[in-house]
């Protein structure tokens, strides 16, 4: 009989592999593995040439090929072959091969995918549970390669390099690029590079298991496929280190006998998996599916198919239509050519100098002492690995420009920015270190006017600034993705050997482009390997990334695809700007955006683009100096004999905290001495003679070294943090304090002589003992007190009602990875927050009930609204939680711990009555007349928290503000975001810059506060009540975001409080009213900022920036207000003359006009007649009485 | 104290107290201009403090009706066909805007707020882009707001869903058709319009024109799903689907409502409206005026060859409403794949979640039991209380009962009429009473409890072998239910579930997980069939003679019984197949058979 064929091809990002198998025996007749040097075409084709020459009686016409990998779909119809998805494949030969296998893990190129096979112990199928990366290259074989890269390490050592006993240091496996920024730093610190793989290998192996296990647990025996984990031993030992940690934590039953890291295989032919498992995916498909129709046509799509693919694809032109429109376009941007300002020998120049530490470089300019603050000069310096040692040599150069002319500089301050902006300050004595986003702003906007955006793309960072009124309202910055920075087209550059400077004309020089998809930097990078196997030559792939980079700002980074409306008038700033290309590019998406628009964008590049952080910097130095201010820079002789040692090891760490915080000590010697100086009294690194220490660190007590010091800045803040309460903080504290509330609980009944009696008598005993646990979430934050006060009326005491700790990063990571879903951050925390009750406050001291319940609809105190419902994903949270802890065995029940998750309606009190008696009827041996009184006692409980505790103590402070002209800060949030867990004490940072924070929940309602702020509006009838939102928002069903709604109009119209809103990633009701808070606040011009997208990355360095770029702003909004206040109330004192004044005039002419001789004799003895006017006071009758009951409900 | 100007609205003039003079007139001029004067030299800003307030807006009335075209969409084609064919027929000038499409997600994307689910971005964008398209054919923005009004379900919660309105608005707004009127058409029943003379009538006519609409919609999806996957002829089942759609929306443009005869009304007098009213019930009860339509297409269905022994994964959609009811790249075309790759699809009717919404009342009845009298908790010796109680409680439920049956009824009279192949409403307490032990049936929002009641549902009832559930990323309750159905999988041991988020990007991915728990389905299909074929001792060769001798088999019609314990058509068919030949004696037959071998 003949022979079928069965072929499984897999075309990967980096090589071919096939297997021909005898479709009835499954005999491998041929295979191979070959890499394709970006030439996947070329290469199957020799594959199938060299298979239907080299097997015996083959013949197309009996086979059948089944194609995978990222390039198989593109190839497969030009074979005949039937398109595989890649993980399918591969689980189906691991099934074949490998029927013990538990877990597969492959890394590929550009993916990274997780499989777990669960027997069904009935029925013994398997059932898959697949898992893989999605729009990011975060933890996958392409991290590595570039890291290699770099490192520039031969294969044959990588594939040998450890892990086992490698010291580790922190590197983030989140993006390829950061990897590269940590790994830059650690190799500046002299770290070797086993130690930097050792920590790559770390930092992916981790990403992998807590994103990609979607809370599944790798069964045994785990699988470890794919380049990376079957090439390099150091993989795959970490693999093998983690991995046992996880199934002993989880209990993980495991076969007795074998060490656990023996159940952590890589199998032989692991490089043939997928090929294997296309042809196991065939056979299970009809006859006629994916019949081989030979080579022709992938032969002709490779000698003519292929380029007349591209000519259709590239067709679209270069990135100017033509020359005309590439010369205008030229014309307008071409930065001018900057000329340094020339001095006359002896001449002594004073100026301001402003420094900006970059990552990769940094940069110094000269401004002018006069108001016009010209560029005198300018310099810069590719970052050497040491911002000070690049700062000393920046300024020399600076210095040599001046000298070089036999003139003098004479600096008369500095400002330093960038990331290394204190240090700076500190080793140097610079005036100011500004923040990044204030330089940028400030350096826009004295050189240009009216600027609403600016787009700032340097090295490594992109940073978008939306500005409104000369101040930043909100900005977006890279922090979690490096996609669409300068760099990537930098390194593209050096690639195909163009130098940097040339990048735009080669581009220009393109007649066509390919199109890459916007995102990942790293999958782009695979995207130009799959060009050049496309043809496409390498100015036109600098082209195409030129045209992908506005869109990886504007839609993937910064996700503003309606460009117009943050404004019109955008400024590009940064490095990146000097390569017209990418202006081009960029110029022409903005003005896309605008098309169709009733107004036209307007793009303009920073004259100084690369300088623009050290302009901004030297004007705030300026600024400072007309204000008086005498520098304290230590003078360029100074500068010139700095010497510094840098530290960051073990003995550097802090322990004031639990953090434990790696800090540098940089300790520097100049030539002048701080007089000020104290040296460490005690110190695990020795301080030279003559040195002094700069700490950096995270936080304000890491800054010092010992504890009495560390004391004392501590009760500077605390001093601060006491004058400028945080009711964030507080109301988190508060709300879980059980409230005094008189017993309500009947006695225990005299006579127990039904069974019925005899078991209620035992249950009210048991309730001076039984423990209930809750967790520390969501609307628990506001709702508390319902149930605290209602269960503290019934008996149960105080110490018994117990919650789950705070939310820790450490929390959330022993919990987390149960969670299989992704939901938002406050509801994913509901998991960890059970998970402590369970296995920490549970082992502690038993509990008998953990209480989570289901609140489907809040109590409310605004004015007729729809509804006020939770929010489905909060409301719903406990069932998800239940699943968590019961699909692989009830855990509660193992614990001995009920849990009750109990639906619960708020703003029904009957309702909620019946819900709680019928929930504990029978655990507290409950009658409907004590469960009353006690539901009764509980909304009288959360009555006095919302009230007393919180609104009470709250309009004292909002009084204090009034009467001494200061600022407060609202937070715009939900409940939940009072949790320190989740706002990242971001709150805190503006306590202790002397801003109390309030939580919108604890804004004063008594009526005269509201009734000032809002009577106008009802007097006027544009709303109906104070408490009423219905002039702002119609859809007002959903209470937490009412309340939002309703608080951006308390702080709209209250003079002493500002805006800040925060929003977690994937909040369902805060995205629809994004605009219309925003909209609230800024109509009436008070400040607005946000922090939006919040998960649980505490994203510290953004956030401190932020905070800065925030604060600068509310101290100039502050200065503003108190100046705007004294000239009007100079104005009211001059008018007030004025208006005497004139009344004697009018009445004088009047009593002349009539000869009025009594008015003359009134007015001359002083007794002159009033005329009362009251123009549009402020309606004075007291208002009504609510006449309003709770809302409907739902 | 504050330094924000604080200008006071003109009062209405009971509310002010003025003495005045023309002397004082000019004080107060002259004081103003001073003030005036003063602040500029101070240099304080000027401001004209004007609080955000929501734009007004305009309204739809029934004078515009004749020119203004409703634009209404979100369905597949089929329901749409068929709701423009009832709002014609009942007057309106109506169009459905065209499935979204990724071009439509970007477009939401880039007019909306950040951070917006995955069916606003969809159906928003995709409103935007037809009004530019209209646009683009040379109407004027202007005209295109006169003319045109959007009408869009709506909620009161507790998901976004209920907030799409303003997101529609916003976008507008950002794409220069600011004004652009969106109307609602609540699902708890009613236009959000108080207008007398509103545009659109929200009457008993429109009620059941539309619902008949949707389940006529509802059962023609169904049959043309059941027949694709089998069709001998490849692409005719889409042929007679274009036809017999074709025919109905006629049929519905044709249809004109009940109404009472001239003298009977005359004579009835003031009773005449009541008994309009009850006629238009009976006719719909009563009449067939669908039924005699749905036959026609029924046949026309019944001329498709099917080889009922393919074996199909028969893969039942859930999850949330508008994620498994588009076709289109809003779930990455997965209707299309999952026939592509070798499954049955077994799509979601509307029809269930409108008992589910009817459902939802009758479960907020029974928990606000005695609530409205005052009884939270009535003692029992309160009998009398109790009785009203119970009384006022059972009168409201069974109206809605009443509701429940009449639309069940109404459904699968339709289905009876286009051969009885499509499956029956999906019954709301079993629902409940499965879905609840792990899912709140209380908790609202989108699907609420029904995901996961209907995952047990179709896998225990042997209706599926695989469930696929489509949801939108962040979706808010969808994603919820899945934390819910891990617990639910790992109760129910032979279930085969995918959950897939839909976004605009990521296909290849969700095809890949789809393609995987497929091969799975498959197995455990053919795993059936192989089971089947030896139980009933025949190959499949014999049973492919025996279909050649009964011709009636291959018409998508006949009906062949569900056997308990098996999914597929196939393995149903065989058994049937056995059954028939053991009725009628027959024996295998040998000649037939060796002809097929050779």
């Amino acid at each position: 009989m003949e022979k079928h064929f069965l072929i499984g091809m897999d075309v990967g990002s980096t090589t071919v592999k096939a297997v021909v198998q005898d479709a009835a025996t499954d005999e491998i007749l041929w295979s191979d593995y070959q890499r394709h040097d970006t030439k996947q075409p070329e290469k199957v084709l020799e594959f199938c040439k060299r298979f239907e020459t080299e097997i015996e009686g083959f013949d197309a016409k009996r086979s059948r090929m089944f194609i995978t990998g990222s390039g198989g779909n593109g190839l497969g119809k030009h074979l005949g072959a039937k398109f595989v998805q890649e993980v399918n494949a591969v689980s189906l030969a691991v099934e074949k091969l490998y029927p013990e296998c538990g877990s597969v893990i492959e890394l590929g190129g550009q993916d990274a995918k997780i499989i777990i096979f669960k027997t069904d112990p009935e029925t013994g199928r398997k059932k898959k549970i697949p898992s893989m990366n999605d729009k990011c290259a975060g933890g996958t074989g392409a991290v590595i390669d570039k890291i290699n890269a770099k490192l520039r390490i031969p294969s044959s050592q990588l594939c040998e390099m450890g892990y086992k006993g490698v010291k580790l240091h922190p590197v983030a496996g989140k993006c390829g690029v950061f990897a590269e920024t940590d790994i830059n730093g650690l190799q500046k610190m002299g770290v070797p590079p086993d130690e930097l793989m050792a920590s790559l290998f770390e930092a992916i192996v981790m990403q992998n298991l807590s994103v990609l296990t979607r809370g599944n647990t790798l069964l045994p025996v785990v699988l470890l496929l794919g380049g990376p984990n079957c090439y390099i031993k150091g993989m795959r030992d970490c693999w093998k280190s983690n991995i046992p940690k996880i199934w002993e934590e989880r209990n993980t039953p495991l076969p007795e006998g074998v060490p656990p890291e023996d159940l952590i295989k890589t199998p032989d032919n692991a490089q043939y998996f997928a090929a294997i498992g296309s042809v196991e995916f065939g056979k299970t498909e009809d006859d006629e599916v994916g019949q081989y129709i030979g080579y022709d046509k992938l032969e002709w799509y490779v000698t003519v198919g292929r380029e007349q693919e591209k000519a259709k694809k590239g067709g679209t032109g270069g990135l100017a239509k033509d020359a005309a429109e590439l010369a205008a376009f030229k014309a307008k941007y071409r930065t001018k050519k900057f000329t340094p300002v020339t001095f006359k020998p002896g001449d002594v120049v004073e100026g301001f100098v402003g420094l900006d530490g970059g990552s990769t470089s940094t940069k110094a300019v000269l401004l002018s002492k006069d108001h016009k603050r010209r560029i005198l000069a300018k310099t810069y310096q590719l970052s050497k690995g040491n911002p000070i040692e690049d700062t000393i040599e920046v300024l020399q150069k600076l210095d040599a420009q001046i000298r070089d002319q036999g003139a003098e500089l004479k600096i008369l301050g500095v400002g330093t920015t960038g990331y290394a902006k204190d240090i700076l300050k500190d080793v140097i004595g610079a005036d100011a270190a500004l923040v990044e986003t204030v330089a940028h702003t400030e350096a826009g906007l004295h050189f240009y006017d009216d600027v609403d955006v600016i787009c700032d793309v340097g090295g490594q960072d992109i940073k978008i600034i939306i500005l409104k009124n000369g101040r930043v309202k909100d900005f977006k910055l890279n922090t979690q993705c490096s996609a669409g920075n300068g760099y990537f087209l930098q390194s593209t550059a050096q690639g195909f050997n163009v130098p940097v400077e040339e990048y735009a004309d080669t581009a220009f020089g393109a007649n066509g482009y390919p199109s890459f998809g916007y995102g990942c930097a790293v999958f782009m990078q695979s995207d130009i390997v799959d060009f050049q196997r496309q043809g496409w030559k390498p100015e036109e792939i600098m082209a195409g990334l030129c045209n992908v980079l506005p869109k990886n700002i504007w839609l993937y980074v910064s996700q503003i695809p309606n460009l117009s409306a943050i404004g019109k008038r955008f400024l590009l700033q940064g490095g990146t700007q000097y390569n017209l290309a990418a202006v081009k590019a960029q110029v022409d998406f903005i003005e896309s955006r605008f098309k169709g628009k009733d107004v036209e964008a307007d793009v303009i590049v920073h004259e100084h683009c690369g300088e623009a952080g050290a302009i901004g910097a030297g004007l705030e130095a300026g600024r400072l100096w007309d204000n008086g201010r005498q520098s304290t820079f230590i003078g360029l002789d100074a500068c010139a004999h700095i010497q510094y040692k840098t530290t960051r090891e073990e003995a550097t760490r802090c322990y004031f905290c639990k953090n434990k915080c790696l800090r540098t000590f940089i300790d520097v010697k100049t030539n002048i001495i701080n007089i000020g100086y104290t040296p460490p009294k005690k110190t695990k690194v020795p301080l030279e003679a003559g040195a002094q220490r700069l700490i950096i660190a995270t936080c304000e007590k890491g800054t010092v070294e010992n504890i009495e010091e560390m004391r004392g800045i501590k009760g500077d803040l605390d001093k601060i943090k006491k004058a400028n309460p945080n009711f964030v903080e507080l109301a988190a504290k508060a709300v879980f304090r059980v409230p005094e509330v008189p017993l309500v609980a009947d006695a225990i009944p005299k006579f127990q002589i039904t069974a019925a009696q005899k078991k209620r008598a035992t249950l009210i005993k048991k309730r001076a003992e039984i423990r209930i646990g809750m967790p520390r979430v969501l609307n628990m934050y506001s709702q508390t007190p319902v149930f605290t006060g209602y269960f503290a009326a019934l008996g149960i005491k105080a110490e018994n009602i117990v919650y789950s700790d705070f939310t820790s990063e450490e929390l959330y990571k022993e919990g987390a990875k149960r969670g299989a879903i992704d939901p938002c951050f406050p509801s994913k925390l509901g998991i960890p927050h059970v998970h402590n009750l369970l296995y920490k406050v549970h082992a502690k001291k038993p509990l008998d009930i953990i209480f989570f319940p289901m609140i489907d609809c809040l109590t409310t105190d605004l004015y007729k609204v729809q509804a006020s419902r939770s929010c489905p994903t909060v409301a719903a949270t406990p069932e998800a939680v239940k699943a968590a802890f019961i699909k692989e065995g009830d855990l509660f029940a193992e614990k001995g711990v009920l849990f009750l998750d109990t639906f619960v309606n708020l703003s029904k009190p009957d309702l909620l009555e019946r819900q709680l008696f019928e929930q504990f009827k029978d655990i507290f041996g409950l009658s409907p007349e004590e469960n009353k009184k006690a539901v009764e006692q509980g909304y009288r409980s959360l009555s006095y928290f919302d009230n007393v505790t919180m609104r009470g103590a709250a309009r004292e402070v909002l009084e204090q503000l009034e009467r001494d002209d200061r600022l407060g800060v609202v937070l715009l949030g939900r409940p939940y975001h009072n949790d320190p867990g989740v706002n990242h004490e971001i709150l805190e940072e503006f306590q202790k810059l002397g801003y109390p924070v309030f939580a919108q929940d604890c804004l004063p309602i008594d009526d005269d506060i509201i009734w000032r702020l809002f009577g106008d509006d009802v007097a006027s009838g544009e709303c109906p009540h104070p408490m009423s939102i219905a002039d702002v928002w119609k859809n007002s069903y959903s209470e937490n975001t009412s309340r939002k709604v309703w608080a951006a109009k308390y702080v709209a119209r209250h003079p002493n409080l500002v805006a800040l809103e925060l929003s977690s990633f994937k909040c369902g009701h805060d995205a629809p009213i994004y605009t219309v808070v925003e909209e609230i606040v800024e109509h009436s011009g008070t400040p607005y900022f946000c922090f939006k997208d919040i998960d649980e990355n505490k994203p510290t360095g953004s956030i401190r920036i932020r905070v800065e770029t925030i604060g600068y702003f509310l101290k100039r909004y502050r200065e503003d207000m108190i100046r705007n206040k004294n000239k009007v109330k100079t104005i009211e004192q001059q008018l007030a003359e004025f208006e005497a004044r004139l009344r004697r005039e009018m009445l004088r002419s009047k009593a002349d006009e009539n000869n009025d001789a009594l008015v003359r004799q009134s007015f001359e003895t002083g007794s002159m007649p009033q005329i009362h006017v009251s123009l549009g006071a402020l309606q004075a009758s007291k208002p009504a009485a609510r006449e309003y009951e709770s809302v409907s409900g739902d | 104290m504050s330094t924000q100007s604080f200008e006071p609205k003109a009062l209405s003039p009971a509310n002010l107290v003025q003495i005045g003079s023309p002397v004082e007139d000019v004080i107060q001029q002259r004081l103003a201009e001073e003030r005036a004067r003063l602040e500029q030299e101070a240099g304080i800003p000027k401001r004209d403090l004007h609080h955000f307030k929501r734009p007004v807006e305009k309204p739809f009335t029934r004078s515009q009706r004749g020119t203004t075209t409703l634009l209404f969409g979100g369905l597949t084609w089929k329901h749409e066909k068929l709701v423009h064919g009832a709002l014609e027929g009942l007057g309106y000038k109506a169009r459905a805007v065209p499935t979204p499409d990724v071009r439509a997600f970007q477009a939401g994307k880039e007019y909306g707020n950040n951070g917006q689910c995955n069916p606003t971005y969809f159906t928003v964008g995709n409103l935007v882009t037809y009004l530019q398209s209209l646009e683009e054919q040379g109407m004027s923005k202007q005209e295109i707001i006169d003319t045109h009004v959007f009408f869009t379900a709506g909620a009161c919660g507790p998901c976004r869903f209920g907030m799409y309105e303003a997101e529609y608005r916003l976008a507008l707004r950002n794409s220069g058709f600011d004004g652009f009127r969106v109307l609602l058409f609540q699902q708890s029943g009613g236009l959000n319009q108080s207008d007398a003379e509103a545009g659109m009538e929200m009457n008993l006519d429109f009620f059941l024109g539309i619902l008949n609409a949707l389940n006529c919609g509802d059962v023609m999806n169904e049959v043309a799903y059941a027949i694709r996957p089998f069709e001998v002829e490849a692409g005719k089942t889409d042929q007679v689907l274009d036809q017999t759609m074709d025919y109905m929306h006629e049929v519905f443009v044709q249809k004109r409502p009940w109404k009472l005869e001239g003298g009977m009304a005359k004579y009835l007098k003031g009773f005449s409206d009541t008994a309009e009213y009850v006629g238009k019930f009976v006719n719909q009860l009563k009449g067939d005026d669908y039924v005699g339509p749905l036959e026609h297409c029924r046949d026309r269905f019944n001329e498709i060859d099917i080889d009922r022994l393919r074996i199909k994964p028969i893969v039942k959609i859930t999850g949330e409403f508008w994620a498994q009811t588009t076709e289109g790249d809003g779930n990455f075309n997965m209707f299309k794949f999952l026939e592509r790759e070798g499954a049955q699809v077994l799509v979601e009717p509307i029809g269930t979640w409108i008992m589910y919404m009817i459902h939802q009342v009758v479960q907020k009845y029974k928990d606000f039991k005695g609530l409205e009298e005052g009884a939270v908790l009535p003692p029992i010796w309160k009998v009398g209380s109790r009785a009203k109680i119970e009384i006022n409680y059972r009168q409201k439920v069974a109206k809605l009962k009443l509701a429940e049956a009449i639309f069940k009824g109404e459904y699968h009279k339709i289905v009876k009429a286009l051969g009885g192949i499509a499956h029956h409403l999906a019954d709301q307490y079993e629902l409940q009473r499965l879905g609840h032990p792990f899912y709140n049936s209380r908790a609202g929002g989108g699907e609420g409890h029904l995901e996961v009641a209907k995952n047990i549902y179709y896998s225990n009832k042997d209706l599926a072998h695989m469930v696929l559930s489509l949801k939108p990323f962040g979706c808010m309750p969808s994603t919820q239910s899945d934390g819910a159905q891990s617990a639910v999988v790992s109760n129910f041991k032979d279930m085969i579930y995918l959950p897939v988020e839909t976004s605009g990007e990521g296909e290849i991915n969700a095809h890949s997980r789809v393609q995987m728990a497929l091969g799975e389905a498959k197995n455990k299909a053919k795993k059936e069939f192989a089971e089947v074929l030896e139980k009933t001792g025949l190959t499949l060769a014999e049973c492919r003679v025996w279909v050649e001798r009964h011709p009636e088999t291959k018409r998508p019609m006949y009906h062949v019984p569900h056997a308990k314990g098996y999914i597929g058509g196939a393995a149903n068919f065989v058994l049937h197949i056995a059954e028939r030949m053991k009725a009628e004696g027959e024996v295998k037959p040998e000649r037939e058979l060796a002809a097929v071998a050779n």
